[in-house]
């Protein structure tokens, strides 16, 4: 086994465990730093699958954004970050079957598709080509994009401007 | 593989080492200097019992910090309590991965070199807040919301700023970066107002937000020891609280290496002339710079509130680092 083989490996074990332990900890703060760690796994897989920069933006945008965003929540909310999660049987149940019916579909997904035996040459600097793409060919979804963006932004903002009671 | 891969493979092992060494000689050498710059700044002597001029004074602090109890409270949330110091100087310890040290220095010639640097500090933030909620205590939980308050917003404009640099040296390898400031002083890019004028003007900018990136005065909220007691790291003690110690200096020196990457040109030396000073003093001379400017601030200037901090950021930094990279285009456009 080759050392890529062997960090894949490493990186897609933290992935798991540590989504794992999101899944089942019944400490509501505990699910959310262990995200840190599934999100650094992710980030870890692209590295060695070659997409570096895609690999940095999931560390800036998960962790430094969504991540933060999602434990100052938990955090802002009395009674929150202590809180013990329980989860009923009936609810176990309905769980169980929904991520039997994903896995199902995520198992036909993959063996459906028809995946390339050879590969072209990985580009020395991605975020140069994601760079050019962005400006080139994919121009208006990226504009969209950034409308959509723009337009929660100016939404959030409405929002915390009238939440606080002087209206 | 890919690049990553082959820098993390090949210099893993040797940069590892450096680096822990960097790290460790720069909190030793950070703490005599911070003692002594404020000393001097006082019209006192600072340290001088123990070694000449006192220069022995924090290899025995040091020691003595080892020494200590490890105390861990009753009340607190253990595993992520005995995590957290590590997160956070893993982190502060990677960035130097990335910096260039010196001319061809390969672990340095990262295609997203920069956008790893600041990426990378999201760690720091989630170690912070980690430490801050663990330890149980209202002066800990309010120093970690204040640190990361104040490390996502300035960010934003450091960002826009880091942007601009990139934009015009056209690559986010900081190598690249240093590489596109060669032959002298005015050609750096916080100093030349001939290449694009609003850099400089960044610079200030990327300056200001960065003193409140590594929480010094005047953005020293998150450990106000008047209103805070010590902040997020208020519970910890000997080892792990020296690893936060450690980390918070090596951020010191890292902000001031970027700085010195981006605006002054990294490991280039002042005049062509003057080349045959190798480029890692350059480097260090340059960072260090910064790191005493951080000193001679600190004795300087008074606390924020944490209104003004907030307002100097969102309305004053963020605004005109829009306009840094949005004019700074422009100019590289039409002009440059």
């Amino acid at each position: 086994m080759d050392v890529k083989t062997l960090l894949e490996l490493l990186f897609g074990l933290l992935t798991v465990a540590s989504a794992a332990w999101v899944a089942f900890s019944p400490k509501l703060l505990h699910a959310g730093f262990s995200l840190l760690f599934t999100f650094f796994g992710v980030a870890g897989l692209y590295v060695t699958l070659g997409a570096d920069f895609l690999a940095v933006t999931q560390v800036l945008v998960y962790i430094g954004g969504i991540l933060v965003l999602l434990l100052f929540g938990i955090l802002l909310t009395t009674a929150m970050p202590t809180a013990e999660l329980s989860v009923g049987p009936s609810r176990r149940g309905q769980g169980l079957a929904l991520g039997a019916l994903l896995l199902g579909l995520l198992l036909l997904a993959v063996f459906r598709a028809g995946w390339p035996l050879s590969f072209p040459p990985l580009p020395e600097n991605t975020a140069r080509g994601l760079g050019t793409g962005f400006m080139t060919t994919w121009i208006l979804p990226f504009e969209v994009v950034s409308i959509l963006l723009l337009g929660s932004m100016l939404g959030a903002l409405h929002l915390a401007r009238h939440a606080g009671g002087e209206k | 593989m890919t690049e990553l891969m082959q820098t993390f493979w090949f210099w893993a092992p040797f940069s590892a080492v450096v680096i822990a060494i960097v790290v460790t000689v720069n909190a030793l050498l950070s703490v005599y200097m911070e003692r002594k710059v404020s000393a001097w700044m006082q019209d006192r002597l600072g340290p001088m019992e123990n070694g000449p001029h006192g220069i022995l004074q924090t290899v025995i602090d040091a020691v003595k910090l080892l020494l200590k109890e490890d105390i861990i409270a009753r009340g607190i949330d253990r595993p992520l309590f005995k995590l957290a110091p590590y997160i956070v100087f893993g982190a502060s310890f990677a960035i130097f991965a990335v910096t260039p040290f010196a001319d061809g220095h390969p672990a340095a010639d990262l295609n997203v070199g920069i956008f790893f640097a600041l990426a990378i500090s999201a760690f720091v933030v989630a170690g912070i807040m980690m430490a801050g909620w663990s330890s149980n205590n209202k002066w800990s939980l309010y120093g970690a919301m204040r640190s990361v308050a104040q490390a996502v917003s300035y960010e934003v404009p450091i960002s826009l700023v880091v942007l601009a640099v990139v934009m015009v040296s056209g690559s986010m390898s900081m190598q690249e970066i240093c590489v596109s400031q060669a032959g002298g002083f005015w050609n750096w890019h916080g100093l030349s107002l001939h290449h694009n004028p609003f850099l400089v003007l960044g610079f200030l900018i990327y300056f200001i937000a960065s003193l409140a990136e590594v929480n010094r005065t005047p953005f020293d909220l998150p450990e106000a020891e008047s209103e805070l007691v010590g902040g997020y790291h208020t519970e910890y003690s000997g080892m792990r609280f020296a690893l936060f110690f450690l980390s918070e200096y090596a951020n010191m020196l890292a902000v001031g290496m970027l700085a010195t990457v981006l605006f002054l040109g990294g490991w280039q030396p002042l005049h062509p002339a003057l080349g045959f000073i190798p480029g890692p003093l350059w480097l260090f001379g340059k960072a260090y710079g910064f790191v005493l400017l951080q000193m001679w601030i600190r004795m300087t200037l008074p606390r924020l509130r944490v209104d003004q901090l907030m307002h100097v950021c969102w309305k004053v930094l963020v605004p005109a680092a829009m306009g840094v990279l949005v004019l700074g285009g422009l100019w590289e456009l039409l002009i440059g």
